[in-house]
């Protein structure tokens, strides 16, 4: 999923301007689990920032909503009015929600209240880490289901470095080294022949150095919709 | 007491949430002593008691709530309540 964290106050208030009408819009996704942006998160930051802002002298009316998929602009439809009615929207989806409002209601003022931070896994409670960085060409398969893109502080695919110590990173002591848990993995599984296997260099033009990425599938078009250049 | 709950470890749960809540108070501006939390069993009627004088001295010494003036129309305007929050399931497809 998805993991996020809230911005500060200040930052949030100063995104916010001088808009009086502030429209708090929650997603019942993975900001949800990760509590930084669903619906309870969005009831929170509202009636915070109404009573900060009244404090402050400066009073802003904050309503809240939360839409089941903030990233999927047939779920936008819902909120239409309300953001009508807002001068500014305060999106706590993550980085696509906030773009999918703001490209949906293109007249409105949108804003992030979070930071969207990476692709993980909840640990234990109130603990998440970074899992996948989406390369676009996955090699979990050889790697004993641990990813050294996302895991190995240096993205080493013939890992481990000389940096590693007693199963830690060098460049953090908390962090375990991703290749001692391959090695550790394939072990157990006797699959040690894998790492035999020298792996060349990474084609990263299936991740973000190609430039951003789009996936069409021509099976799933519609008949009338329009045939961009990417799929002739 | 802390940590001896009927519920195992809910005060320690408890707890943090409280501190949470305590933070959210001054971020917002307000003290966030105005919410405490103390471990007590049901035996303990006299400290409770004892505990909740203090804390109503506590309370008074911060004063009254500065979103809150005590009339009704204030009330009506600063209650969290009113402003109707609602969750949105889905797109409503039929």
């Amino acid at each position: 999923m998805i993991v996020a964290e809230q911005k500060s106050l200040d930052e949030i208030k100063n995104l916010l301007g001088d808009g009086k009408r502030v429209l708090v819009v929650g997603c019942g996704t993975c900001v949800t689990v990760c509590f930084a942006g669903g619906a309870k998160e969005a009831g929170i930051l509202a009636s915070t920032l109404r009573m900060n802002t009244q404090l402050n002298g400066d009073p802003k009316a904050v309503t809240h909503m939360t839409v089941q998929r903030q990233c999927e602009s047939e779920y936008l439809d819902t909120i239409q009015d309300q953001v009508s009615e807002a001068d500014v929207v305060l999106s706590v989806g993550c980085g696509i929600g906030v773009q999918a409002l703001a490209e949906k209601y293109s007249d409105a003022l949108v804003v992030p209240g979070l930071n969207t931070s990476f692709m993980g896994q909840p640990l234990e409670q109130g603990v998440w880490a970074e899992r996948c960085q989406a390369c676009g060409s996955c090699v979990l398969g050889v790697t004993g289901g641990i990813c050294p893109i996302a895991r190995c502080s240096k993205q080493l695919l013939n890992g481990p470095c000389g940096g590693t110590d007693d199963g830690r990173c060098e460049i953090d002591a908390d962090l375990e080294c991703a290749w001692q848990l391959i090695y550790d993995k394939l072990k157990t599984q006797e699959r040690m022949h894998l790492l035999m296997d020298i792996t060349p260099p990474k084609d990263w033009r299936s991740s973000r150095d190609g430039g951003p990425r789009k996936i069409v599938r021509k099976d799933l078009r519609l008949p009338g919709q329009e045939m961009s250049n990417d799929e002739r | 007491m802390e940590g001896d709950c009927h519920y195992l470890d809910g005060n320690l749960n408890a707890r943090r949430r409280v501190e949470h809540a305590q933070q959210l108070l001054e971020q917002i501006g307000l003290e966030g002593k105005r919410v405490k939390m103390i471990n007590l069993s049901s035996a303990m009627g006299g400290q409770f008691a004892s505990t909740v004088a203090e804390f109503t001295e506590e309370i008074c010494q911060i004063g009254p709530n500065p979103l809150h003036n005590g009339d009704d129309e204030s009330r009506t305007r600063n209650n969290v309540s009113t402003h109707n929050p609602k969750t949105v399931v889905g797109p409503q497809m039929e």
